[in-house]
């Protein structure tokens, strides 16, 4: 049964994937890609990582693409682009490129295979931890998705955090602080410059 | 189920690891194509996002083999790392749109050597 | 006084220096004043120095030691390769003498003579420098240092030979001279290399226990130590290191000395003004090879057979001069070769073994032909630069002075007693002819030395006659025969001279006719004179005046025994002295000689029978010769100079082409590598995508297809 799923929603990112990158429309494009998204998210639930899964519909498809959205959409890049004069005779040799890439992290893949079996208890974890809970398990995968719910133990977003804001404090912070950047630097990055007005509903330059 | 007059093939109950790495291969290749291919620097964006994503997927499906959170914290920090760039990047699109009036990457060769 | 030996080289050098840098503040004539003054300093605290010296022990000579120069090895084991120290022996009593007395007499003439001249600080400052540095040579107590001086006084003679350097026939003659000298010099290094490698040191003399090269030449040899090439002649080939050491360094005094086949440089070198050429060119630097060779004549003593090179070629360049002087036409030309003449006849006296001889016509021939160069110079002066015989004539009765003075230089140089020069021409032609009894060689030696007298005789009169008998030929058309054979290489010096001398002179059209020259000039005319009469008479150490003396040797040669005395060990033992009457008949024979020559002159000159148009019609192929110098000058030129040039423009393309060429390759190697490199950066974000994808499919496959 969740094979099943599996394979239709693999299916549906993949071709919307082979949409996104081939539509001349950046719009569409951009909707293929919310498209694709949702069954990333998909994928999580699938493998217990609830959380994520929230995150990504919220994260990606929520704020990044809507923000992409508006991008093109001020930018008004909306139309069809010209085809690619340039690349030309080349195009095929970007989807061959394609394949080389896939058939190479296939090799890697199958050379050093997959990694071991964790145990069930999952209660052995190599790295040393100083959280006071224990180690939290995790569901094993083969149990049903609608098993999960009413488990008995902590659930699983206390058990993200739990580690997140143990082992991984410093990065946390670290990221706060690159957000902080990024904000800055594209508030500066985008402002609106005396030599810009706006023309037709576009920051054009004057000067 | 009815009678086959072929043995059916053996379906594992759960999805086995390599079917969700292979499929983020070939997310992540699509994208690489994307950005190879592509022109307009939105797309090159969105495509990056794709592999970005692909690699998420590879990460989650880690972490569900070893039994461990690691791969999924590290999927939130490369989701925040996303929109960060996400964010940036956009920005200097549309500053080099104010100023050219173009979105198309072959057009900022400004660098050449 | 011998304390302040030291001060005599230092006082021309500080002279130099002084105005070297404030000359041109100083002025005309304060420069010349300070040079001249410091030079007759000079003379008088050496002739001081001589006379203290002379009056205490003469068998050894008195070293100062000021201070040493090249050291080797530390500490304990240190020695002293060469060593600044000044030396006075009998020798150099001589020496010195005549370099400073005659050195200021014609500094005092140059103050005359270079009054007009714009340069005038500049060539005091080289006058003095070159003092010092002859009196470096003489007065240096080892090889090295002489060698300094040896350099150092070659080095000004370029500088005053190309005096007038924007001329280009004199820059040109001043290059000529350094080139001919360093062939010289050249020769002069390699012995003193093999000097120190057979001998250990340079000193002349050593102290105490450690002996210098002339103290013991043989001995060193004898003992053991010495050079050590069987590795290049075999063993058992003994290799004739004193030989070697002797041919070599005449091969130096034979440039130096402008003897053949190095003497091209001095003809040409009249180019330079006319105390230079008295000063150097006659009296000082060209003797510097006669000094060398006499005071290392112990080494000299044990390779005969370098003697009799030495003495050959002073004989065969004394003739071959002679010849050459018989038909120039230029005033100065005719005095150059007399010096080559006469300096080949220093060095036939210092072949035959009678060194005192040689030096003695050394001293002599520095006081008349120093006479004769200012003489020349005075009339030069008188005629407003003109210098080709053809034009002057019955200048006796312009210039009194300086024609009475010329002629007292004539007749010391033709060899008539009691002037200087017979004295000393006579005694070379004895010891020559003495030498000769025992090696036939020396005869025939002595035959050539006869003939060049008569030769001498002939071409000083010639040019008494042309330039003060007779009718003033002034600005006229030369005289048809000697004008139709004129040098196919006409001398710049005449013509050229007159534009140097003439801005000298400002303004030539002053000077009308020919006149007497200012006192300056003609008061070292007179001294020079003066000594020309006495120089044979001059009491040597408180001696009755010259005579034969007993034991057959001579005053001069008593007085420099010490220095020249032929003892050294193994020396070739002369005999004795010849029969008074043989003597006799010796000096009756080139007193002869002589007064033929002066009579076929003045027939010639003076009679006009036969005309000499006549004798150059007779004689017109011999004389093509003599006037073209033998063809020399052209004969270098192609066998040398030619291929020389190029070689040098072979190497330059070679420097060029290959060695800039290559430096030059690697610059576009570096180019062409970063043109290529700058390919990737092409500002294209997609190429550099695609480098991206690339490099990941590298990185990829290495790890999935490592072994």
């Amino acid at each position: 049964m969740e094979l099943l799923v599996f394979l239709g929603v693999a299916a549906l990112s993949v071709a919307s994937a082979l949409m996104m990158i081939a539509q001349r429309n950046a719009m569409y494009s951009a909707l293929f890609l919310v498209l694709n998204f949702f069954c990333l998210a998909v994928f999580y639930v699938l493998m217990g990582a609830y959380f994520l899964a929230v995150v990504q519909v919220a994260v990606y498809a929520g704020a990044i693409m809507v923000l992409m959205l508006f991008v093109i959409m001020l930018l008004n890049v909306a139309q069809p682009e010209p085809s690619d004069r340039r690349l030309g005779v080349f195009r095929p040799f970007g989807v061959i490129a394609a394949f080389i890439l896939l058939a190479e992290l296939v090799a890697v893949g199958a050379r050093y295979g997959a990694p071991p079996e964790a145990q069930a208890t999952g209660a052995t974890t190599a790295a040393v931890t100083a959280t006071p809970l224990a180690r939290p398990t995790i569901p094993p995968a083969a149990t049903p998705i609608a098993d999960h719910v009413g488990a008995a133990d902590v659930g699983h977003t206390q058990q993200l955090a739990a580690v997140l804001f143990s082992r991984y404090l410093f990065p946390f912070e670290v990221t706060s602080v690159l957000l902080l950047v990024a904000i800055l630097g594209a508030t500066i990055l985008a402002r609106k410059r005396p030599e810009y007005e706006d023309v037709a509903g576009v920051s054009v330059r004057i000067k | 189920m009815p009678a086959l007059p072929f043995p059916l093939p053996e379906i594992p109950a759960t999805v086995p690891t390599e079917a969700y790495l292979i499929l983020s291969g070939i997310l992540f290749a699509l994208g690489c194509t994307g950005v190879i291919l592509r022109k307009s620097a939105l797309t090159i964006f969105m495509s990056i996002e794709l592999m970005l994503n692909a690699v998420n997927l590879s990460f989650v499906a880690f972490a569900r083999q070893l039994g461990q959170f690691d791969g999924q914290i590290f999927v939130f920090f490369v989701m925040a790392v996303a929109a960060a760039e996400v964010a940036v990047g956009l920005a200097i699109i549309i500053d080099i749109f104010r100023s050219r009036c173009t979105a198309d990457i072959d057009d900022v060769s400004w660098l050449k050597g | 006084m011998t304390d302040l030996l030291w001060l005599v080289p230092a006082l021309p050098l500080a002279g130099s220096v002084v105005n070297l840098f404030f000359g041109r503040r100083l002025g005309n004539p304060l420069a010349g004043m300070l040079a001249c003054g410091a030079v007759s300093a000079s003379f008088v605290i050496a002739a001081l120095a001589v006379l203290q010296y002379t009056a205490g022990d003469t068998t050894h000579p008195f070293q100062q030691h000021l201070f040493p120069w090249i050291a080797w090895g530390t500490g304990r084991t240190e020695t002293t390769v060469a060593e600044a120290g000044l030396m006075l022996d009998p020798l150099a009593c001589v020496m010195v003498l005549v370099v400073t007395g005659v050195g200021s007499l014609i500094h005092l003439y140059s103050l005359g003579y270079m009054a007009h001249d714009e340069s005038y600080p500049r060539f005091f400052t080289y006058l003095n420098l070159f003092t010092f540095s002859m009196l470096t040579l003489v007065l240096a107590n080892n090889f090295l240092l002489m060698f300094v001086g040896w350099e150092l006084v070659g080095l000004c003679s370029y500088l005053l030979i190309g005096f007038w350097f924007t001329r280009p026939s004199a820059a040109s003659a001043g290059k000529k001279a350094f080139v001919v000298n360093r062939v010289g010099d050249w020769g002069f290094l390699i012995g003193l290399f093999l000097i120190w490698a057979t001998f250990g040191t340079f000193q002349f003399f050593g102290e105490n226990h450690a002996p210098g090269v002339l103290d013991d030449p043989g001995g060193v040899l004898k003992g053991g130590a010495g050079l050590d090439l069987s590795w290049l002649f075999g063993e058992g080939v003994v290799f004739p290191v004193t030989l070697a050491i002797a041919l070599l360094l005449f091969v130096g005094a034979t440039g130096k000395s402008a003897q053949v086949p190095l003497y091209v440089w001095l003809p040409d070198a009249m180019e330079g003004p006319t105390p230079v050429s008295a000063l150097i060119h006659a009296a000082t630097m060209v003797t510097a090879g006669v000094y060398m060779v006499a005071r290392a004549h112990s080494l000299y003593e044990l390779a005969p057979e370098a003697l009799t090179v030495v003495a050959a070629i002073g004989a065969i360049t004394a003739i071959f001069a002679a010849t050459i002087a018989l038909v120039q036409n230029d005033i100065k030309r005719v005095l150059a070769y007399s010096t080559v003449s006469q300096l080949g006849y220093m060095f036939l006296g210092l072949g035959a073994g009678a060194y005192a001889s040689g030096i003695f016509h050394l001293m002599t021939h520095a006081f008349f032909k120093a006479l004769l160069f200012l003489g020349a110079g005075s009339v030069i002066h008188g005629l407003s630069d003109e210098q080709d015989l053809r034009n002057m004539g019955g200048l006796f009765k312009y210039m009194r002075v300086t024609a009475i003075t010329f002629l007292i230089g004539w007749l010391a140089i033709i060899g008539i007693p009691p002037f200087a020069g017979f004295f000393s021409k006579d005694l070379i032609l004895a010891k020559t002819f003495e030498r000769g009894q025992e090696d036939p060689v020396f005869l025939v030696l002595y035959l050539l030395g006869l003939i060049t007298v008569g030769l001498t005789a002939f071409y000083m009169s010639r040019l008494v006659l042309l330039a003060f008998f007779g009718r003033y030929r002034g600005a006229e058309a030369h005289t048809p025969a000697e004008a139709a054979a004129a040098p196919e290489h006409e001398p710049v010096a005449a013509a050229a001279a007159h534009d140097a001398h003439a801005d000298a002179h400002g303004d030539a059209a002053a000077h009308a006719g020919p006149h007497e020259s200012p006192a300056t000039m003609l008061i070292p005319l007179v001294m020079l004179a003066f000594l020309s009469v006495v120089g044979g008479l001059i009491p040597l150490s408180g001696l009755p005046p010259f005579i034969f003396g007993e034991h057959g040797e001579t005053q001069v040669e008593q007085f420099l025994a010490p220095s020249l005395s032929a003892h050294a060990a193994g020396a070739v033992e002369h005999v004795a002295a010849l029969d008074p009457m043989i003597e006799w008949g010796l000096t009756l024979a080139s007193v002869g000689v002589a007064v033929l020559g002066a009579l076929f002159a003045a027939a010639l000159y003076l009679a006009g029978r036969p005309r000499p148009a006549d004798l150059i019609d007779t004689f017109r192929t011999p004389y093509r010769w003599l006037i073209n110098k033998w063809y020399v000058d052209e004969l270098y030129q192609a066998l040398i100079a030619h291929p020389g040039a190029r070689l040098a423009s072979f190497l330059s393309a070679f420097d060029l082409g290959v060695v800039d060429g290559a430096v030059n390759g690697v610059a576009r190697l570096a180019r062409g590598t970063g043109g290529l490199l700058r390919g990737l950066q092409s500002g294209y974000v997609r190429g550099y995508a695609v480098t991206f994808v690339v490099g990941a499919f590298a990185v990829l496959a290495y790890w999935a297809f490592r072994p």
